[in-house]
Formats: structure tokens, sequence, C-alpha cells
């Protein structure tokens, strides 16, 4: 059975499941989390967040082991962790700490071969290993691999933590708060790089961040933690942020909820726009009589290619119906099928049309879309929460923990 | 530039020599500093000097990185304060005391004079493996055994490199500690550069007492700035 085929749907499993689990760590009253339960199916990315302070380092540590729980249970792949040997159970799972955590005297090839090294690999074997993950999280290996952590900016020590991680192909990976010591432009790039990464890797994740947006980004699953690491909500971003379950979570989310899920849909998702598309040698006659037929207020003219050029309407053809090609406004705003509507609104809002053409690849037009169509996308979401990110099918709001 | 820095020490050191040697070779020496003041005899109480700390040094590197690595150990670490007590004790303690005490109560010769400079240097090397030690950063500790490395691996690959400077210098303070402790020997018949000085007080022969006293200096000298190298050479790359 091939089992690890690209895009072959699995049932979901279970990866890792917490069942009531409560921890107080010594000399403290407050469990730093308490009756947590929640589980992670295989392949999927889970996100924890939540503010500071809310147990989410507390809950990946007991995952990992690094501390064991008061009560409750924790299973790993359909093990109790408690029975597992833990060096083993570790090595299972890619642990990317919060802070890092590179080992100053060890080149990044040592930082980086620190599991392969513990199971035993050849050298020879380590080396490659080292050179594919570089090359993976986009470091040149023959320029990286053998410098010091402290020769590495932040970002590439994010990426070099990463690939320490991954080097033994865990199936389960822990990353808290991994890109949370670099620049905004930086994290972006990150965050797109592990997406495309896990697209291609599909591991089990639990991503810890104290920020929504890389939450809602990330995640396949969010889930929303208060103090003492009580899950607030644990449901698709598009949930969270349309259906917010509690207080808490509106507060959580924020004032920007319905410009955050704009990210979530993709313009290919959108009702196109009734737009007549003619050539830019058409007959004035002709445009005009298309723009009539289909009840419109303009037409977007393309050039031999299909590429759009500009729109115009009725009056501009009237006036000045011997220059078509310079007529009115340039159809400059194009998307493609695959931006989100975050990018469409922003390319609709920034010339006076007020739309944007749909192209392919190649730049030729296959659509258009309308500031009515991210409305009716956004009042969808809101009604049904029914538009996911990533076409995943929509699961049922999970009850709030209480 | 950096290499006449790196030299400047063990140059220092020979011009003192020198000059030590020339003023010795001018004095009218008498039978008694004759028999004192020979190449043979001096080489003889130097290297039983050298093997004196240098032994004492060995045991202590061995004993406190060892009782200090315990003593930071999870399970372990409660006994820290009672043991640096004691410790400290050794320190304070005058170090020819030590020795007496240690005559008196296990007889003389080589092995107590050793067990008297143990006592006395240990503290230096304790001290600063547990600070060693307890200053590398948790969270690479965290991190390590996050990804599955044992207490030992945690220990042997990142927590003593890591900790390497520190605990060096502790141990070159025990090395200068030990030579100077080491002329106290003599008292209890462990020999070492303590019997030149000692005769040239006792016969009141200044040329010998100076040359015993001066050759101990740049013995301790040398053998620091040699540390000091090791130090160099055996920090790990990457700091
Ligand atoms: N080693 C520890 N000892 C005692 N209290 C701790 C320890 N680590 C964390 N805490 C406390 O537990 C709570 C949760 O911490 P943590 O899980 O690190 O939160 P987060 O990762 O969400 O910021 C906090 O109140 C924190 O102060
Ligand atoms: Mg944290």
């Amino acid at each position: 059975m091939a089992e690890r085929a690209p895009g072959a749907r699995r049932p979901r499993v279970p990866a890792i499941r917490l069942e009531g689990v409560t921890k107080a760590y010594t000399g403290r009253v407050e469990p730093a989390v308490r009756d947590l339960s929640f589980d992670v199916a295989e392949g999927e990315t889970a996100v924890l967040v939540g503010p500071s302070g809310c147990g989410k380092t507390t809950t990946l540590r007991l995952i990992n082991r690094l501390i064991t729980p008061d009560e409750g249970r924790i299973v790993v792949d359909g093990d109790d962790v408690s029975g597992a040997e833990p060096d083993a159970l570790r090595r299972r799972m890619g642990y990317v700490i919060q802070q890092i955590g590179l080992f100053p005297h060890m080149t990044v090839q040592e930082n980086v071969a620190t599991v392969p090294r513990m199971l035993g690999w050849s050298k020879a074997r380590r080396g490659e290993r080292t050179d594919e993950l570089l090359a993976t999280v986009g470091l040149e290996p023959s320029a990286f691999r053998d410098r010091f952590p402290r020769e590495l900016s932040g970002g590439q020590q994010q990426r070099v933590g990463v690939a320490r991680a991954l080097a033994a192909d865990p199936p389960i990976l822990l990353m808290d708060e991994p890109f949370g010591s670099v620049d905004p432009v930086v994290r972006e790039r990150l965050q797109d790089e592990l997406l495309s990464l896990q697209r291609r890797l599909r591991k089990t994740i639990l991503f810890v961040t104290h920020d929504i947006d890389e939450a809602v980004k990330m995640g396949d699953r969010i889930a929303v933690m208060d103090h003492g690491g009580r899950i607030e909500q644990y449901a698709t971003p598009a949930q969270v942020l349309s259906r917010p379950a509690s207080q808490f979570v509106s507060e959580f989310v924020g004032p920007g909820a319905t410009l955050k899920a704009l990210s979530l849909t993709r313009v290919g998702d959108l009702e196109p726009a009734e737009c007549p598309v003619l050539g830019l040698s058409s007959d004035p006659a002709a445009i005009r009589a298309a723009i009539r037929r289909a009840g419109t207020e303009d037409a977007l003219l393309v050039d031999d290619a299909g590429r759009p050029r500009c729109w115009v309407t009725v009056e501009e053809l009237e006036r000045r119906f011997d220059a078509l090609g310079e007529a009115a406004i340039a159809a400059e705003a194009t998307v493609r099928r695959s931006d989100d509507l975050r990018l469409a609104l922003e390319r609709m809002v920034s010339t006076r049309a007020g739309k944007a053409v749909v192209v392919d690849d190649a730049g030729a037009c296959i659509g258009v879309v309308e500031l009515a169509g991210v409305i009716a996308a956004v009042e969808s979401l809101r009604s049904h929460a029914s538009v996911t990110a990533r076409g995943r099918e929509v699961r049922p709001l999970s009850p709030v923990s209480d | 530039m950096a290499l006449l820095r790196r030299l400047a020490l063990p140059l220092i050191v020979s011009g003192v020599g020198l000059v030590l040697a020339v003023w010795v070779g001018t004095q009218e020496l008498d039978s008694i500093e004759q028999r004192q003041l020979n190449g043979a005899t001096l080489l003889e109480k130097i290297v039983e000097h050298l093997e004196l700390a240098a032994a004492a040094s060995v045991v202590v590197v061995v004993l406190a990185v060892s009782l200090g690595i315990v003593l930071t150990r999870p399970g372990t670490r409660r006994l820290a304060p009672a043991v640096i007590a004691v410790a400290n004790v050794g320190q304070a303690t005058p170090s020819i005391g030590f020795l007496v005490v240690g005559a008196i109560v296990a007889g003389i010769g080589f092995d107590r004079v050793l067990l008297a400079l143990v006592a006395y240097s240990a503290l230096p090397v304790l001290r600063n493996t547990m600070v060693g030690l307890q200053q590398v950063d948790r969270s690479l500790i965290e991190a390590a055994r996050g990804l599955g490395m044992s207490p030992t691996a945690t220990l042997l690959r990142v927590e003593l490199p890591l900790s390497v400077p520190v605990i060096l210098a502790g141990v070159r303070t025990a090395l200068v500690v030990n030579v100077g402790t080491a002329t106290l020997a003599t008292f209890v018949d462990g020999g070492g550069l303590g019997d030149t000085i000692n005769s040239g007080i006792r016969l009141g022969r200044d040329t010998v007492l100076v040359t015993g006293a001066v050759l101990t200096a740049m013995m301790a000298l040398l053998l620091d700035w040699v540390a000091r190298g090791a130090e160099d050479l055996l920090r790990p790359r990457g700091l």
C-alpha cells in the first residue's frame, strides 16, 4: 500500500493526543496547564496560539517528556508516552525550541547532525543528510556547513534550528515560536518556506506562536489558548476568525478579523464578475453592443495575446472612438487564481476601475473579480464558515472546554 | 606583534634567569654555597618541585572536576553548599598547617605533601567547574535533551565543552598555587626548591636563598604562561 503517496487521503488518526493533562511546576500553586485535552491529526499542522505565559511551551515539553504530567495521559502514535523510553521518544519528534538553542561550539553541520550522530549514522551519511537539509531550508551547503552559529544571522539560525529538527526525518515536529526572533520580512519568507516544505513532507506539526496572523497562516487547525493551558476554541482558521467561540477568542483575534479571514480565501474561489472582454482592435459599435448586452458599465479590452490592456465605458467610446488603446483606465490590477483575497482587495482599491483582472501564468485574462464578489465571500465565510483556505472540508466546531 | 606579545613573558623570564646566572657567577662562593648552587643539585631540586606541583595539579583536576560535575547534577545538587564549605576550610587554613598536621597524622614524604597540596588547591578548580557548568545556557541543555541526547551525552558534548574556558582558568590558578605551596614541602622532607630556599635561610647564605626564590617565581610564571597557551588551544572554536 502506497501509504505515503502524495495527496493520498488518509483517515484522521490522531498522532498526538492529550487527555486531561494537568501540570504544576514545583513550587507553584497554580498549574501551568490544567485539564488539557486535544489531539493533532496525522499529517496536519495544528497551531497553539495564546498570550505569553499561557502554557504553550509547557504543553510541548509535556509531549516531549521533558516534564511529566501530574495528571492525565499523553498518547503519541498510539503509545502512552509515560511508557516510552524518553530519549527514543524524543528522537521521533523534531523539536525546535523557543530560543533556537544552536550549540555555539559546534558547526552548522554538527548542529544539524546531532540526532543522526546519536542514531549512529556514518560520517558520510551525516554529511550528505546535512547538505540535503541545508538546501531544503534555503542555505547553500558549501557556504554554511562549516560556519559556527555566531557567524549566522537570526533568520539563518532559525533555518538551521528547523533543519536540525528535521534531521532524522521524524514524523512529528514540535515547533516553539520557531520564527519568533526575526524581522517581519524574514518571518514571512520562513513561513512560506515551511508551508511549501510541509506540502511535500506532510509531517504532523504542532506549531506554537503568540501571533494570531501567523496561526491563521500556518494552521490547518488553531487552538486558541488562555492562561492555565485552557483551550478556548479549537477549529479551522476560518471558523476562529468568523465565529469566535468566546469573548476571549474575539478579543485575542482583535478587530481585524474580517480582513484576516480574507487571506483564507483564494481568488479562484470567488464568483467571477460579469464583464465583456474584447480585442483592442474591435469595432466601437461591437463593444457598445457587448456592454449593453452584459448590462455592465464597461468592457475590458485585451491585446492579441489576451493580456488585459484597458477598461472602456460607453461614454469614452463616444468621445474617443478613434483611440481606444489610449482610452480610459489601464487595466493594471491583475491577480492570479491562487492569490488570496487580501491581495485581490488591495489591487482592486488601488485602481480607479475598482476591480481586478484574473490572469493565467502567461498573463492572459481568464476572468474579472469585483469588490462585490469579495463582500459575498466574506458574507458566506461568516454565515457558514464554509470556504476554507486550502480547500479542506469543514469540521464542526469542537466543543469549548470549560 | 601579536607573536612578540605572546613571547614577552618567556623572554623576560629568560632574561631574569640570565641575570641570576651572571650574578651568581660573579659571587665568590664558599663550599656551602657551592654544594647548593651547582647545576646538578639545582636541576634535581627543580625536577622534584615540578613533580610535586604537576602531580598535585593532575590529582586536583581529576578530583575537583569530577566533584564539580557531581555537585551540579540534579540529584546531588543539594550537597553543593556543604562541600563548598569544606573546600573553603581547606583554602582558608594556612598551607603550612596542612603540611604539619598531615605529617603528624600520616608521616612525611611525597604522598603526604601531595595530599596537602591537593587539599589546598582544590577549591579554585572545584568552584570554577561548578560555575562553568552552571553558566551554560539552560536553553542549550533543553535543546540537547529535547533532541533526545542522554544526560551523559549532554554533559560530555554540550555542558563540559562549554565550561572548558572557565574550568581551565581554575586549573591555571591551582597550578600556580601548587608551585608556590610546594616550597613548603621541605619542612616535611618533601624536597623541591623549598630545600634551596630553606638552606639559604638556615645557613645565612643570601645567594642561595635568592636563587631558590627566583627560580620558584620563574617556574610559576612559566607554568602560568604555558597554561594560558593551553587555555587558548583547548577553548572550543565557535565561542
Ligand atoms: N521551569 C518553570 N518553573 C516554574 N514555572 C514555570 C516554568 N516554566 C514556565 N513556568 C510558568 O508556567 C506558565 C506557563 O509557561 P509557558 O508554558 O512557558 O508559557 P508560554 O510558552 O505560553 O509563554 C507561566 O506562568 C510560567 O511562568
Ligand atoms: Mg513559550
